[in-house]
């Protein structure tokens, strides 16, 4: 490995999704500092690159699902589809001069703190990237999972995952079965429906999923958007007050539970008829223990001669089929797994080394953590977007990212300043104790169910934030240098 | 009817008249509680339904249900809500919390009885009921001695912001007309409305206050809350995008402003209007 081959800048940005992307807005906006963005992908928007889907649109409504600094006047309708968010946020980078700052297509292999020139080191190929800070924008939705089930590797049909879309696949008058009945699951079938000769759907345990409001924006109403900003912004808190309310379902009031879980079931009485189906359908635990769903074409899907369900999820897969819980098994051609994503357990973190070259996988043995969601100890300088207890059931992720973002720009300003930042881990245990005291008693951890919101080695809640999110910003934003332990090396060149 | 896990029931006595509460604590715990007064043919499960378990979430909440009979007053509803904060929190101020006429009352009863009031929050409040309120009363009146639907049309028309009957879906707009209903007294409580000025309790109240008002209440408009605002000498200010029914359009909204400002009453100073969250 050469010299020639290191570049060196003030802050290195690993992902180019939401959150990676935001952040070097602000860098580009209120600082002098340079900064890259090592990308895997070919272009920006991470999940909304990856998550091809026919059918894959947002749950939370454009307006509030999009940046606070970069309204956009012209979504089609109030749930955009992927293209259009991935045409937003490649916009917004193009706009904002963040594009020439982003390596495309340079997954990184290696994070490594050298402790002697107080540099963090990124290695991607025969490439080496430098700087004293780093900024960890990876996501915990970016890793595809499959289903761990006996005989998938034996499967001789096309086999692939929702968020690896195999568009060389044709599903016109194939036979195709479809693993999942979440998130991504409830989009796919419908449309899978439509064209497939036969569909079958293997679920393991059924959503809650209540109407979808979705009306489209007219010109008149985008240019009286654009025309009147202030009125975007109304709307956005319109929505994002409404998704608070929401928040208080999942706090065990028997009263609000009860509202939202008539709602879900109405939904479903009203789509699909009382008996055997209507009852496959509906799930077995308290509402908001997974995510609530939405939409209008995902039961009726099920009352087409082509589609049929399955519970009780896969038992094995054969070279020519699969097979559910009731042994008995369905010929099909293509396996579409729309399964998730490895959000407890991320491969980044074994390949992030901190001081004394420990793992941050070693680190996370008891699961993902972080001070204010943002800083881990051994990890100096070291900023998490998006990653431990980030998560929300109930409001936009983007609204979470860019609290997290006030914080990590002081932070940055400090360490290009020459502090090397590293938080106590005591700070970090206390912390951690109070996510632990706001989570006892949320649906999560009482409602009967198993999600990737607990991570399986600790049973804690991992990836979700057990508040509302308007306490995420009170208490994730505001830095407060009492909690580090700061060393001065003098301002970086 | 259970308004949150650790809520209970009960009454308390005041001459003849019951008056019933819902208390997440008991006296003597220690906790300084929250004490909700509800509005206008309300009681706490109707006007603050989703309010008290985000509030009981982190404090203390007594909702108290007022009880209106012929001949009723604004005296008499001020005596009931002495009563209970006497019976359930003896010796120890409450933070008070009043949401339209309850913000009269307790405006009222915060001027009088400074003693009794840790901080007070007027929501939806007002002073002196002007003109345009008493066009309403009489519309309502005449309404209400035919009953039905018009009635419920009226009262939802005006109970709520033009973007919170937008964007309601077909049922849940139908939902919102047919189910309200008209609960005994609440003529009385009308009648109460018509006359209301507590201009001189209002000068002498003492206690850290928040007012809250709605952006687009057309049964009070915000005005009255400007002028709460420059009628408390230690008054601040938050504005809701919201119709008069606020309590029901951002629950979660009037929860953070009540929270914070019972967790530090002076963090915002006295005149100042609130900064809306970053959304």
């Amino acid at each position: 490995m050469s010299e020639t081959d290191t570049t060196r800048t003030d802050v290195l940005i690993v992902g180019g999704g939401f959150a990676g992307v935001g952040i070097a807005v602000h860098l580009e906006r209120e600082t002098e500092q340079n900064y890259l963005i090592l990308e895997r992908g070919h272009t920006v928007g991470g999940a909304w690159r990856d998550n091809t889907y026919p059918g894959a649109e947002c749950d939370v409504p454009s307006h509030l699902y999009s940046y606070s600094f970069s309204l956009n006047p012209n979504w089609t309708k109030m749930h955009a589809q992927q293209p259009e968010i991935l045409e937003y946020i490649e916009k917004v980078a193009e706009e904002e001069g963040v594009a020439p700052n982003i390596r495309f297509n340079t997954n990184v292999d290696e994070i490594r703190w050298d402790e002697a020139r107080k540099l963090w080191v990124a290695t991607s190929g025969d490439q080496v990237f430098e700087a004293p800070s780093i900024v960890m924008a990876t996501g915990y939705l970016s890793d595809a999972k499959f289903p761990d089930v006996p005989g998938l590797d034996s499967y001789t049909g096309k086999l692939f995952h929702s968020a690896e879309w195999d568009h060389s696949v044709d599903l016109a008058g194939k036979r195709v079965a479809l693993i999942g009945s979440g998130a991504s699951a409830i989009q796919i079938v419908p449309e899978v429906a439509k064209i497939a000769d036969k569909l079958v759907v293997i679920q393991r345990s059924a959503a809650y999923v209540t109407a979808r409001h979705d009306p489209h924006y007219t010109e008149a109403q985008k240019r009286m958007f654009a025309r009147r900003p202030e009125l975007m912004k109304r709307i956005r808190e319109d929505l994002f007050w409404a998704n608070e309310e929401r928040y208080a379902q999942r706090r065990g009031t028997q009263t609000l539970i009860e509202t939202v879980t008539k709602a879900a079931l109405g939904h479903l009485a009203n789509q699909i008829p009382a008996g055997e189906l209507r009852e496959k359908l509906t799930p077995d635990y308290t509402i908001g223990c997974k995510r609530i769903l939405k939409s209008n074409d995902y039961y009726p899907a099920f009352l087409r001669d082509n589609v049929e369900l399955v519970t009780g999820g896969v038992a094995r897969v054969t070279p020519t089929g699969i097979v559910g819980a009731d042994g008995v098994e369905h010929e099909v051609d293509v396996i579409i797994s729309a399964t998730g994503f490895e959000a407890t357990d991320i491969p980044m973190a074994y390949r992030t080394f901190g001081r004394d070259g420990r793992s941050l996988h070693e680190r996370w043995d008891r699961g993902m953590e972080a001070y204010k969601t943002t800083a881990v100890s051994g990890f100096p300088n070291m900023w998490f977007l998006k990653g431990p207890n980030t998560g929300l059931g109930h409001n936009s992720a983007i609204y979470i990212a860019e609290a997290q973002m006030d914080y990590v720009m002081e932070a940055l300003k400090r360490t290009h300043a020459g502090e090397v930042l590293e938080v106590q881990a005591e700070e970090q245990e206390a912390f951690m104790a109070e996510v632990e005291r706001l989570s006892a008693g949320t649906v999560w951890l009482s409602g009967g169910c198993s999600s990737w919101y607990v991570d399986p080695r600790s049973g804690r809640l991992t990836t979700l934030w057990p508040d509302f999110s308007f306490t995420f910003r009170e208490v994730n934003s505001p830095f407060v240098e009492d909690a580090y332990e700061i060393e001065k090396v003098g301002a970086f060149a | 009817m259970k308004l949150h896990p650790d809520s209970e029931t009960g009454t308390v006595q005041l001459g003849d008249t019951q008056i019933a509460f819902h208390d997440t604590g008991a006296p003597g715990d220690g906790r300084t509680p929250i004490v909700l007064v509800h509005g206008t043919g309300g009681s706490t499960e109707a006007h603050f339904r989703t309010v008290y378990p985000m509030l009981a979430a982190r404090h203390r909440v007594i909702g108290i249900d007022l009880a209106v009979a012929p001949g009723t007053d604004l005296d008499g509803l001020i005596a009931q809500v002495v009563a209970v904060i006497e019976d359930r929190s003896p010796g120890l101020p409450v933070h008070l919390v009043g949401y339209s006429l309850g913000s009269v009352v307790t405006a009222a009863l915060a001027g009088r009885r400074q003693d009794l009031i840790e901080t007070l929050t007027l929501i939806a409040g007002w002073i002196t009921t002007d003109k345009q309120q008493r066009v309403r009363n009489s519309i309502w009146k005449a309404l209400f001695e035919e009953g039905g639907r018009p009635l419920q049309e009226f009262q939802t028309l005006l109970a709520f912001s033009p973007q919170f009957l937008r964007t309601r879906a077909d049922q849940d707009l139908e939902t919102l007309i047919s189910s309200r209903t008209f609960r005994d007294g609440i003529e009385v409580e009308m009648e109460i409305n018509r006359t209301v000025d507590i201009e001189a309790e209002v000068d002498r109240i003492s206690a850290p206050t928040l007012v809250i008002g709605a952006t687009a209440d057309q049964m009070v408009p915000i005005t009255h809350s400007y002028m709460l605002l420059g009628g408390i000498e230690n008054a601040r200010l938050a504005e809701v995008d919201s119709g008069h029914g606020v309590t029901i359009e951002r629950p979660a909204q009037v929860f953070m402003l009540i929270d914070d400002f019972v967790k530090a009453p002076d963090a915002v100073a006295a005149g100042d209007t609130i900064e809306p969250l970053t959304v």
